[in-house]
């Protein structure tokens, strides 16, 4: 239906002449034009993590504004006008097909320019006997060239400025229900030994020197007879990695995401530090203190970040009178982020986190007990194979919270199920390090089970923490700590509104609290890796 | 979901094949994904863009559905645009129908299609006969084109009886003025009459009789293809809007 739809794209060595292959499906009796060359210019947008690629989308600003397409096929989802710029969150765009089809994959990630494209373009139109169009062929010359701005928070490419070469391509446009022109065109390119791109964007994008892997959250491969040491240090590089690799867009302050995927990296490797006993030299433990020194520091600013991401959610949860009360909310706690945006920016840019991080860096580099000189002490585990501590440790803390679950009833105080949070986290820490040394179809059905069970748990602990919040704001409304005083009622009727939502909320999940836990506790699986006798 | 607009006529000549190419271009170039159905063993519509049918085509395989017939679609030179192609063997399309004594077999197979395509056009074979009866039951619309004579008034009110006998929803049928000559006293008259007329529901937009449609023959291409400023251009896309109006409207 869509003709570009079965469009396919070769890279071609910049000495094929363009006009080959037409004066090809000429010999073989076609009757061939060239239309008018054309010359396009767009730029490229993504997330910082690859989210439209990812989806197979592809968001370019070019003379008609915006077109978001499908990566692979050239289907287009829709258009917005690119006056002015500024387009930086998908509520930045116009309401409409674009808008629709952007938001559930972008969510709260700001749109990046990552390159610009100049495309020369030269058309050839093959016909048949009866002058019917039975395929187009393109020559393309891609020009490519990264996109320069002052807050890229990308790593800057390891070779200097000189432009990438142009790459070229060739394009191949069949029409539906005439196979015979492409079949003898793909037989014609045959010996030139062409390979096919299927995805055009991430080529250009790694032409450029953009490494599509870097932001992967995945944890890296381990071996089972490794030892353990070695294990501890590939989790941590790897963690350490995607911090360095956040902070730029923290302290450009992009998005909200950059600060917690580097919060998340944070939390996993003091959990490796805590969970992978005794790997590590004594002297290491100061870097476990500082970590935590450096969560703490922007404890405040994820948890205002939360908020004002809800703010859509909250005003849903409210009827419609009731919601313009939160606004000066809202405008109170966007002043505060703003404060502490500027504490923990200034603090990141400052010598001290500098140092700290380069010192932890340097420890993971060096540190190699397994070249430790006869004689040297060398932590007990740290030569040891990881797959049995491995076991040991899932086994243990799979114990642990079964016990701990099991002794949970209907009328236990809040707290048992916090705690029981604690004890699901750090046994999704062990999986999360571990599971590449299991067999995937024995682990993931448990991963799967404890899963669920943390998303009860912590859906519960999320509706508790946020009644908080919201107290704490009551209470601070009340004490006048607002500079709203004309909006006090609204307010505090907003908030009245909101905490009876999350607590009726907060009741439903602890209801279903016991099949769940249920669930984990006869998974089959889990009997493999914690069989209590 | 696809809306299955068919282009008829009880007469032969009067428009129906010039609309359902230009009206079909038209929605294509509005940007939604268009299928021609080209019902007529003469293959006009076809001949127009220049298709053939393959030679294994043909009634059988139409009335198979599903496969056989998606397999036999074919791209026209203009995006958005596809042709399914007439087979000669459609002259006995009458009879393969009386065989399978449904009225709603090509319902079915059009229904199979609409996934697809934001509008189907039907090109439809003059006179009532159980083809005809067929494309009733599966247009959403039957649009007639009326030449604005005394004996294409009788052909209509012939059709909106057919309708009512069979029992068929008479307010699918949309007719509009062909082939208008303004300076025909005729013309000018009949229409005055009946472009009021509410049991008839014409359209505003009239189809002059223009010499560039009639080279359509020659150019084999639609009209808007050559000059989309042109005035046979100008009056199929006004046409077009009125008639997208009036279905998304419902
Ligand atoms: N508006 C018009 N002006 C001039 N000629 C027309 C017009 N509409 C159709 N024709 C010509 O009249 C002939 C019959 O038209 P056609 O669309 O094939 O009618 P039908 O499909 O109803 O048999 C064709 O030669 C066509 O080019
Ligand atoms: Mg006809």
């Amino acid at each position: 239906m869509n003709k570009l739809k079965n469009a396919k794209e070769f890279l071609v060595t910049p000495d094929l002449a363009p006009e080959y292959l037409p004066e090809e499906m000429s010999r073989l009796g076609y009757r061939v034009t060239e239309e008018r060359p054309s010359i396009s210019k767009s730029r490229l947008f993504d997330t910082f993590d690859w989210r439209l690629l990812g989806s197979g989308l592809l968001l370019a600003r070019g003379r008609d504004g915006y077109q978001l397409y499908g990566a692979d096929d050239g289907r287009e989802f829709g258009r917005a006008p690119g006056k002015g710029g500024g387009h930086k969150f998908s509520h930045d765009f116009p309401a409409g097909p674009l808008r629709e089809a952007l938001t559930p994959v972008i969510a709260m990630r700001a749109l990046l320019p990552l390159l610009d494209l100049r495309a020369r373009s030269r058309c050839w139109e093959i016909r048949n006997r009866d002058d019917k169009l039975v395929l187009r062929c393109r020559w393309r010359q891609l020009e490519v060239r990264r996109v320069a701005w002052r807050s890229d928070p990308h790593p800057r490419p390891a070779k200097g400025g000189a432009a990438p070469e142009p790459l070229h391509t060739l394009v191949l446009e069949p029409v539906t229900g005439y196979r015979k022109p492409e079949r003898e065109a793909l037989a014609t390119l045959e010996p030139l030994n062409l390979s096919p791109v299927s995805r055009l964007a991430a080529h250009l994008y790694r032409h450029v020197g953009f490494d599509l892997e870097a932001g992967k959250k995945t944890v890296p491969q381990l071996g089972p007879d490794w030892p353990a040491a070695k294990a501890a240090l590939e989790i941590l590089r790897h963690q350490y990695r995607v911090m360095r690799l956040n902070e730029a867009g923290i302290i450009a302050d992009l998005d909200s995401e950059f600060l917690h995927d580097f919060r998340v990296a944070l939390r996993r490797s003091r959990a490796a530090m805590s969970r992978i006993k005794k790997v590590l030299p004594a002297s290491a433990k100061h870097f476990r203190s500082q970590l935590a020194d450096l969560a703490r520091r922007s404890n405040r600013l994820r948890d205002l970040d939360v908020y004002l991401l809800q703010r859509e959610e909250y005003r849903q949860m409210l009827p419609a009178c009731l919601q313009e009360g939160l606004e000066p909310i809202f405008s109170v706690l966007a002043e505060e982020r703003g404060r502490e945006f500027k504490k923990l920016a200034r603090w990141m840019k400052g010598a001290e986190y500098r140092r700290i991080m380069a010192k932890w860096g340097q420890f993971l580099a060096s540190y190699e007990p397994w070249q430790a000189e006869d004689g040297v002490a060398v932590p007990a585990n740290a030569l040891a194979p990881v797959l049995p501590l491995a076991e040991e440790a899932i086994a243990a803390a799979c114990l642990r919270l079964l016990e701990h679950g099991r002794a949970i009833g209907p009328d236990s105080p809040d707290e048992a199920l916090h705690a029981l949070r604690l004890d699901c986290k750090k046994l999704r820490y062990l999986f999360e390090f571990f599971a590449t040394l299991f067999p995937s179809e024995e682990i993931t059905p448990l991963i799967n089970r404890t899963k669920k069970l943390q998303d009860n748990l912590g859906a519960f602990n999320d509706f508790f923490v946020q009644q908080e919040a919201l107290r704490h704001f009551l209470a601070a409304l009340g004490r006048g700590g607002t500079k709203h005083a004309a909006g006090l009622a609204a307010a505090a009727a907003a908030i009245g509104g909101l905490i009876t939502r999350l607590s009726r909320e907060q009741g439903r999940v602890r209801r279903d609290f016991a099949k769940t836990f249920k669930a984990f506790e006869g998974c089959g699986n889990r009997k493999k890796f914690c069989p209590e006798e | 979901m696809a809306k299955t607009i068919a282009l008829y006529s009880i007469k032969g000549g009067v428009g129906k094949t010039a609309a359902t190419v230009n009206l079909a271009h038209a929605a294509a170039v509005a940007g939604h994904a268009t299928l021609i159905c080209d019902l007529d063993p003469q293959g006009a519509a076809s001949y127009y863009f220049r298709v053939r049918p393959a030679r294994k085509f043909g009634r059988k395989k139409l009335l198979q559905g599903g496969k056989e017939v998606e397999k036999n679609i074919k791209g026209t030179d203009y995006e958005l645009l596809d042709i399914l192609p007439a087979a000669f063997s459609y002259r006995k399309l009458d009879l393969s129908l009386g065989d399978t004594d449904s009225r709603k077999a090509l319902k079915e197979i059009f229904r199979r299609l609409t996934g697809d395509y934001d509008y189907i056009f039907l090109d439809c074979p003059p006179n009532i006969t159980l083809v005809s009866e067929n494309i009733f039951r599966a247009a959403d619309y039957v649009v007639v084109p009326c030449i604005p004579t005394t004996l294409s008034t009788l052909t209509l009110t012939k059709l909106l009886d057919f309708f009512a006998a069979e029992k068929l929803d008479r307010r699918k049928i949309i007719p509009f003025f062909s082939m208008v000559e303004t300076r025909k006293r005729l013309h000018r008259e009949v229409m005055g009459e009946l472009a009021g007329a509410s049991e008839y529901r014409f359209l505003q937009n009239p189809i002059p009789y223009l010499a560039e449609i009639e080279r359509m023959g020659l150019t084999r291409a639609p009209v808007a293809a050559g000059f989309a400023g042109s005035p046979a251009a100008r009056a199929y896309r006004e046409l077009w809007n009125e008639l997208a109006r009036l279905i998304t409207v419902g």
